[in-house]
Parts: structure tokens; sequence; C-alpha cells
């Protein structure tokens, strides 16, 4: 028997068989169904039937189900799209569930957002020997690498990451660099028909050092374990030219590694490295003519593996410049050889501090372990004196650290040297070495705050994530503005130096410093150690750091304008010109406002207003104990926070992450409602004192002011039942309508109806709003009422679920409303404020209150007051002989 | 789609200090009749532009004279013009430091029938071509928003006839 579906539906299932009673069943269920549910209902009857009567098919069947079954499958691939876009009406659902859109959870990424039983990543250790030439600022490095495959997957040849070559001549970075903008080349302009092309003298610098040097790694060497040589490629930029100018570098395995196995290899390198100054870098040297010394900083400076994940296998994008590193953990020793008398900073513990320290640096660095404040290891009067000297002899500085994602070092004569130990506590890190350090340019401004501030972002950071898991936090100061790595980070701001020899610095600066070492410090927890893929998506390290940054920030000193508030975003939000966040870093034209402001003001507002901050700082708690040492994506970031918190929150992730929508909820209208009592002696008495309020006509009043008289007052004594019974009177007639509505009620209709008519003092009043912006948001009331108090309400945002675009919402309040405001303490980031108020007051726009007030530009405490103070007094003799000399 | 993807790479590393990003308005405020242009700058970004453009000792926070001079600076870079190229004249309002940013005011009124709006903004591209500068023009409820970056010289919006 073959039993065929009804073709309306342009879709068959043929069946040959006999399980007539099963297909009778289901074909009556059909012709109810829609196609969706039809193709569903067709696949699991198929599957269902084949269980049980896989003999009966025929060939030919087999093909329609196997094209039924990946229609079936293709639809849903289409996820969001595919599911949300209607031919019929213009419903949105700012609530659909986001799984559809996330990638599958599987054994090593789970549904919970937690790493799955069978999560893997691989392991990396270096052992690297490095030597820094001064003069020719130059490296000479050779390193052994151990390469241990916890992935199921054998593999045939290792990629690794060579960052020092996109500073090659003919690199891709370099070659695909138009004219104007782009890293390090500062100061051109293309020119139009009325202004000539300029270029700047730093955009020459740029060009001059380029030419003059030879950047980019010279790599030799390459043998495994046994010494025997390996094969090697470089990607170039270009494919006929040279072949070292890329910074991808493939490494053939004599043979192929297996899951669970190990395998070392060991290269050489060396490199010139590049003047910071001048070309623009997150590394390099800085040189100061006035001592005739460098500070180096090192960066990016070894051939190092490329990620090998579960969800992209090989990361194998170019570097670029912008989208920065995806990494894997391991343990490195280095053995930093630089000149004798070079104070060395790096990631990691220093393992013969008594070959490279003296007694007094020994002891004193002890002593910081349980200091109060920073103590100084290398006084500024003993860098003074290093740096006026220079030798030739060299000392090799050891480093050890352990389970990091990267390493990098800072060498000068210059350094002065402070530390403090932060008594953490717990079992991870009891004690963690905080220390700074600056050349004399950095001071005051970097004793008294630097090593400070990396202690408090411990603090802070710790009540929010985990234990700084790590022995050291350090803070160096050189050529480059901010940039972080395990145990260490670089930081620029510099003090000035004054005619008589002091040096000082703006309160401005002062905050640059607080900011940046707080910054930088916090991403040795996101994404050092949680560890985040940069290159696709910059928001996860740098959004929650940013978030992060404004807490600790407030809690140094809330007077200081810290952290991201939702009005800082809208400008951002409300222009037609964005990407969402969830945009792959290179691809991201803003890169401040979407993957820095904007996360982290959603991060925020998700802790402050939406679940509360006991929910948050649990759930954001969770995802960095889960994905400690780990690899999250976004993906595991959203659910953790949804299911750590208990609250559903795709609607936020769609909103904020995944779309460009901003929030406008507007206030459209007010109804108040009084109840209809169906009792005339009541309402006619309503409807009277209504009636007085419409005003009377100007034609009567007119008259009555010129003084003329109407005929019923001429003619008083002439009166009848309507002269002294208005059209509001009530009669039994009325009275027995009432009673006969009565009769009818049921007993609870009757108790119900009582209730509502004795009550007294309760007002009831509609609110009607709409979503201008399309993010939906719970909608906050601010309330005030007749007796002028006000009070609080919170409507959360699922009101938006059964229509994104208008909804009404009813009231039952003790006292009467006077005015309404959406969102009073602008907690949403509200684009659009005047339509938040009812009834509808005008907002003066930030120009005009500026035109208004007076005493504008006051500000008292910007002023370099450590400078001003020391300005020798003029007395007015003394100005007036200033203004005319004769 | 406006976006497509643009090999021009704006922007550096995470870097944590200067965004190199700046915001300005152009609002008709229908009710004073003007044409308000409000642009913002991180007080962090001018503070460092100001060291550029004036010297070492320029002082963007402490001194009223650098203030001055970055607000000048600032309005000789942006030029506002009618669809048909006629130049507005910007009247130049005043600047404030306010929290973490500062702001320069302007103003011009608003003309009749206008078809749209020609501007060039190059404040601190010139020294910085990774310099952004996002315009959102405010006009009766609706937002036209345009981006400078890169090698952009002049950007123009239309006004459709229907609201006037």
């Amino acid at each position: 028997m073959e039993p065929v579906y009804p073709q309306e539906k342009g879709l068959t299932c043929t069946f040959s068989g006999e399980t007539g009673d099963k297909l009778d069943v289901i074909k009556s269920a059909h012709v109810e169904l829609g196609v969706l549910a039809d193709l569903t209902l067709c696949f699991f009857t198929l599957v269902f039937l084949r269980l049980e009567a896989v003999s009966h098919f025929t060939e030919c069947t087999l093909t329609r189900i196997s094209f039924v079954l990946s229609f079936f499958i293709a639809s849903m691939a289409f996820g969001q799209s595919g599911a949300i876009q209607q031919t019929k009406g213009d419903f949105v659902d700012k609530f659909r569930q986001l799984e559809e859109v996330y990638p599958s959870p599987n054994v090593y990424r789970n549904a919970a957002g937690e790493p799955g039983h069978a999560y893997w990543q691989q392991k990396v250790d270096y052992d690297i020997k490095v030597s820094l030439d001064e003069n020719k600022r130059h490296i000479t490095a050779s390193e052994t690498i151990t390469y241990t495959n916890n992935s199921p997957d054998s593999l045939r040849y290792l990629w690794l990451q060579l960052d020092q070559n996109i500073f090659n001549r003919e690199s891709m970075a370099e070659r695909t660099a138009p004219y104007v903008l782009e890293q390090g080349t500062p100061g051109t302009w293309a020119g139009d028909s009325t202004e000539p092309a300029k270029m700047s003298l730093e955009q020459l610098r740029r060009q001059y050092s380029m030419a003059d040097n030879d950047y980019g790694y010279t790599i030799s060497n390459v043998r495994d374990g046994e010494g025997q040589p390996l094969k090697w490629i470089i990607t170039g930029s270009d494919p006929n030219g040279p072949s070292y100018t890329g910074t991808n570098m493939r490494i053939d395995l004599k043979a192929p590694l297996k899951p669970g196995a190990s395998t070392a290899l060991a290269l050489d390198w060396a490199f010139n490295i590049v003047e910071e100054n001048a070309v623009w870098a997150r590394s390099g040297y800085e040189h100061f003519p006035k001592d005739g010394n460098d500070i180096f900083l090192l960066a990016q400076w070894f051939p190092r593996l490329h990620a090998y994940t579960d969800y992209e296998a090989w990361t194998n994008k170019e570097f670029l410049g912008r989208g920065e590193f995806t990494l894997e953990f391991g343990d490195y020793t280095m053995e930093i050889t630089v000149p004798a008398d070079h104070i060395v900073s790096s990631s990691g513990v220093l393992q013969n501090p008594n070959d490279v320290l003296t007694r007094e640096q020994l002891r004193r660095l002890k002593q910081a372990e349980t200091a109060k404040r920073p103590i100084y290891v290398v006084t500024p009067e003993e860098a003074l004196e290093n740096e006026k000297e220079g030798t030739d002899k060299t000392k090799t500085w050891i480093f050890r650290a352990d389970n990091v994602r990267d390493v990098a070092w800072a060498s000068s004569r210059k350094f002065m040297w402070d530390a403090q130990g932060f008594q953490q506590g717990g079992e991870v890190q009891p004690l963690v070495m905080a220390m700074s350090f600056f050349p004399k340019e950095g001071n005051p401004l970097w004793e008294k705050y630097s090593t400070a501030s990396v202690i408090h972002t411990m603090e802070v950071y710790s009540r929010f994530s985990f234990d700084y898991p790590y022995p050291t936090a350090q803070s160096v100061n050189g050529p480059v503005g901010g940039m972080e790595y395990p145990m260490i980070t670089f930081n620029g701001p510099r003090t000035d130096l004054r005619e008589d020899g002091t040096r000082t610095y703006s309160l401005s600066e002062k905050r640059f410093l607080l900011g940046v070492v707080i910054h930088e410090v916090g991403h040795i927890y996101f994404p050092m150690v949680v560890n985040s893929d940069e290159r696709q998506w910059t928001w996860m390290d740098e959004g929650l750091n940013s978030y992060l940054d404004g807490v600790a920030g407030r809690e140094w000193d809330p007077d200081i304008p810290w952290g991201v508030e939702p009005k800082d975003v809208v400008d951002y939000m409300r222009s037609d010109f964005q990407v969402p966040i969830m945009t792959q870093s290179d691809s991201v034209l803003q890169l401040g406002p979407n993957a820095y402001t904007k996360p982290a003001a959603a991060l925020n507002i998700l802790r402050e207003t939406i679940l509360g901050r006991e929910l948050f700082d649990f759930a954001f708690k969770e995802y960095s104990r889960r994905w400690m040492f780990k690899r999250p994506t976004p993906y595991d970031f959203f659910r953790t926070m949804e299911e750590a918190s208990g609250v559903d929150l795709d609607w936020f992730w769609r909103g904020w992450f995944y779309s460009t929508d901003h929030v406008d909820i507007s206030l459209d209208r007010i109804y108040k409602m009084q109840f209809d009592t169906q009792d005339p002696d009541i309402d006619f008495v309503n409807r009277r004192n209504e009636s007085v309020k419409i005003p009377g006509s100007p034609f009567v009043a007119r008259n009555k002011a010129a003084g003329m008289k109407l005929w019923v007052e001429k003619n008083p004594e002439v009166r009848d039942f309507y002269d002294e019974n208005d059209r509001y009177t009530v009669t039994n007639e009325d009275r027995n309508k009432h009673h006969r509505f009565l009769s009818k009620l049921e007993d609870w209709e009757k108790e119900v109806y009582q209730r509502a008519k004795n009550e007294k003092g309760k007002h009831y009043y509609v609110l009607s709003f709409s979503n201008k912006g399309g993010l939906v948001m719970p909608i906050i009331l601010g309330l005030t009422y007749a007796d002028d108090s006000s009070e609080k309400h919170y409507i959360p945002a699922e009101i938006w679920r059964r229509n994104a675009k208008e909804v009404s919402k009813l009231l039952v309040l003790d006292k009467e409303l006077t005015k309404v405001v959406v969102d009073p303490e602008w907690e949403t980031a509200d684009t659009d404020i005047e339509n938040n108020t009812y009834p509808r007051e005008i907002i003066k726009s930030r120009l005009e209150i500026f035109k208004q007030e007076d005493d504008r530009g006051a500000d008292w405490d910007r002023r370099d007051i450590m400078n001003d103070v020391k300005t020798k007094l003029k007395t007015v003799e003394d100005m007036k002989k200033e203004n005319d000399p004769n | 789609m406006r976006l497509t993807l643009i090999i021009l790479l704006v922007c550096g590393p995470a870097l944590a200090h200067q965004k190199k990003e700046a915001i300005t308005r152009v609002i008709f405020n229908e009710r004073t009749g003007s044409i308000e242009v409000i642009h913002r700058f991180l007080l962090h970004d001018a503070e460092h532009a100001v060291k550029q453009v004036f010297g070492g000792k320029a002082d963007i926070i402490g001194s009223k004279q650098t203030q001055k001079d970055f607000s000048k600076y600032i309005m000789d870079r942006f030029k506002m013009a009618d669809a048909a190229g006629k130049e507005f004249t910007l009247q130049t309002v005043g600047y404030e430091v306010e929290g973490k940013h500062i702001w320069v005011y302007q103003e011009t009124p608003i003309r009749k029938e206008l078809e749209g709006l020609q501007i060039i903004h190059n404040a601190l591209r010139d020294i910085w071509p990774k310099q952004v500068n996002l315009v959102n023009i405010e006009r009766k409820k609706k937002i036209q928003s345009l981006l400078f970056t890169g090698q952009t010289g002049t950007l123009d919006v239309t006004f459709e006839a229907a609201e006037d």
C-alpha cells in the first residue's frame, strides 16, 4: 500500500509498507498544520517509521526522505533571520531565545556555558635564551619549545606567529597601509582640490626609520628535539615575493603528533628592536638624548605557537596590528642577558637573585614583602648614578613563569624600582609582590601612585573574579602608553621638568596614571587568565575590563570621573553608522565605542539596573572561575551569566550585543480612570461635577458683563419643574434601572462590585508607552504625587514580549499623580529624554543650558597647583611694567 | 548595508589611553530657531593633542588660554554648508570642561527649506590619521550620521522635502 499525502502544500512523504494504521493517524493530522510543522511531522514520522519498517522503504523513497531531512535541517540553520522574518505582519520577537544563533553546545563547551567534560587545550612550554645588544638595539635569541597535543586530532604541522615581521618593509601590514592613517603613520593628509597633500614630520620619521633599519625576524636553525632540521615555511604578503615577510610560519613535523603526545622543537632568531616613538608599536626602545640611555620594552619578541582550538582549529589570521593575540598556556623559563648595570623587569619570578642583585637590594625586597607603603629596591639616587655609567660587562637574569599565555620584559639602566607586598591571603597566592619600574622622568607621580594602584587593582578585581593567581604584578614605564602581559604591564605617563629643576604633573596626568595602571593590571585577569580570543572578540577583554576598571576607579576616588555611565554611550548608539558588538575585531570601524564603551555600559546596566549587584556579581564571578586558565567564547559568557543568575537575558544580549538598536522609550499618554458605578446617585453627581470643567460660552459671559438681563431673570415668577431641576436630576426611574442591574449580578460579581464602589482613595491610571529605539528595556518610572512626594516603580523588560512597539500598563495608586518620568536617573541609556516626561516639559538643550550659566569653566581642581604655588608673586606695579615697559 | 569590509584599518591596539574618537551633534533646535553644533572630545585625547599642536607646555585642564586655543583649532577644522555648498558662518558660543570631556559649542540660525548639509570635520585628523569623528545630525526627530575617517573629505546628507 502506498499512501500519499495531499499535494496542497507541495510536499509529499511517501511510504511503502504495511504500517497503515499509523499513517492514517498522521495523515489526518497533516491537513491542520503549517508547512514547517509538516516538515517536522514528516521528519519525526519518517524516523519513527524507518526504525520500525526499514525493509519496506524503496530506494526512491529514501531519496525523498533525505531531501526532506536536509530541507528541515537547512531551515534550522538559518537561525535568527530565518526564524524571525515574517511574511505576514511585522511581529518582532525581541525575547526569542538565542540558542538557535549560538554554536551548538558540545562536550568541549556545554549548554551551561561551562567547559564541557571533554574540554581540552594545548600546552606549550618555552625555554628561551636571549641577549640584548644595547648599542646595536639588537636581540639575539634561541628557544626550545615543548608542544603537548591535548586535542583529539593528530597534527602534522604546527603554526607559529612571527609578530615582529609586521615591521618588515614588505609585510602585509606595510603593503596594505593606505597613504592616510593606520598604525604608526601619523600626520598624512590626502589633499583635495583646494588643499595640497601634506605629510607631517612624524610620518617622515617613520618612513626614515623603516628605510634605515631592517626590521622583522631572521630565523635559523629550525630543528626538532634531536637536533634534526625541520622543514618550515613563512607565509609572505606577496606569494611571488620574498618569503620571510609574513607573520605566520609553518613547521612540518617528521611524524604526526598524536593526541596526548608531546614534541620538542627549537630555533634561533634575531631582530632589530624598533624605535617605538618613530614606528609606533606595542614594544620597542626609547632613547633619552640628555643622558644617552635607552629604555627597552620587549613584547611579541619570540616566535610562538598559534592557538589550536576546538572551535577554529589553527587560528591563522595575519597580524595586521589591530586584532591582538590568541595564545596557549604553558610554562616559560627565560635567561635574559643584558648589560651588567641594567635593571630587568619580566613576567615571572627571578630565579637567580644572588647573581644579579646586591645584598642591599635583596634586603630591601624582603622588607617590601610586609611593608605598608612601597619601598625602593633601587633608589632614585642609585638610578641617577647608574644613568651616568655604562659598561661592557653583562649579566644574565633568569626568570620562570608558570601557567602563562605570554611573556614580556623590560630592561634599562635608568630604572628605579619600588615594591610592596600585597598580602592577599587565601590558598592560591597568599603573597603577591607588586612592583614598579620607572625612570626619573616618571617621578614624583610614579613613586606615589604606581605600585599603590597595582595593589588596589588586585584588591578590587579579586573580589569580582578570583584571587590574583601569579607571584608578581608589575607596572613599567616606557614609551608605550598602555599594554598588558602576564604579570607585567607597560604604562606611559610622564611628568614635566620645570625651569627650577623640579618635576610636576597636572591632575590629568595623575588620572591618566591611575586609570592606565588599573586598566592594564586588570587585563592580567581578562584576557591573560580568562583567555578569550582577542583577535576574534576585542570586546570580551576590553569590554569586561572597562566595566571593572570603572568599579576599581570609583572605589579609589569617585570625584575623579571614572567608569562608563549609560549616558556616555547614547550618541554612539543612536548614530546610524554602527556595527553590532558581536562583530569580528578587524571589521569594526569605531573600535573604542564598539568594543570598550558600549559593552562596559551594557554590563554596568545589567549589574545596577537589571540583575542587581548580588545576582550579577555572583554570575560574573562564576564565569571568571569557570574559565580561569581556559579559553572562553562569547556564548560561554552569555550562557553562564544567564544560568548563574537565573534570569533570562537573551533579550538583553540580542538587543545590546547582536543588534544596533538603541533605547528610546516614550511615555505617550496617561489616562485616568474612574469607576462607573451605574448608581445614579453617585454617577450623575460626578457627571455634573465634570460638566462645570467645560469652559463657559464667551458669548454668555460678555452679555452678562455688559449687564444684559435674561428673560428668566426679568420674569422670575414664571418658573417650572425644569428651572429647578437640571439634566442631572436623579429619579426613581433611574434608580430602578440600577436595582435591576444589581439583581442580575451573581454573588461574586456583587462582592467585587461592592468593594469597587466603596473603595475610596484609589487612583487608576493607564500609562501608554511606545518603543521608538527598538531596544527593549525595563520601564523605570519616577512618580510624583499631588502631595509632592515621589517614588520609583520598576517594570521588567518582559512587558514588551507581546508587542515590542507599544504597551500599556495599569497602575493602581493610593495618591493622585501629577507627573511621571520614564528613567528619571538615566539608567537605561535612553536617547531622547524629551518623550520621557508626562505631562511634557520643555527640555533645554545642552547648548541652551551652557549659554545660561554664568559660572562656566571654573575648573578649580584642574590646575597644576603643584607648580603654580611656586610662582613668584607680582605686584600690580610689576604687571603694569610688564604691560608697558616704557 | 552601509558598512563594507574596508581594508583601511582604523584604530590601534587595545591600549587603555587615547581613544581618538570624537562625537559632534548637529541639532536643529526648532524651539530656539538655531542649529546647535556641540563637539565632545575626551579630555585625555585633547590633552595629548594640545601638547602636539601647541607645544609641550600647553595644559588643557589648567589653562583657559589653551582651552580657547583648542576650541579655535577645532572650529577652524569644522565646516558646514548647505546642499549647494554655500558655507554657514558658525557663531562661537563657548567651551567647557566637564568630567571626562571637553565640549566646544557653536551655532547658526536654521535656514528654511534646507535641502541638505555638506560637512567637513578634520579636527585632530591632521595630527592623528587614526582619529575618527562621528557626526549625528538630528533634525525633526530623525538622525543621520556621518563618519569621518581615513581619507574622507566632505560628507553630505539630504533632507526629504516632505518634512519641511
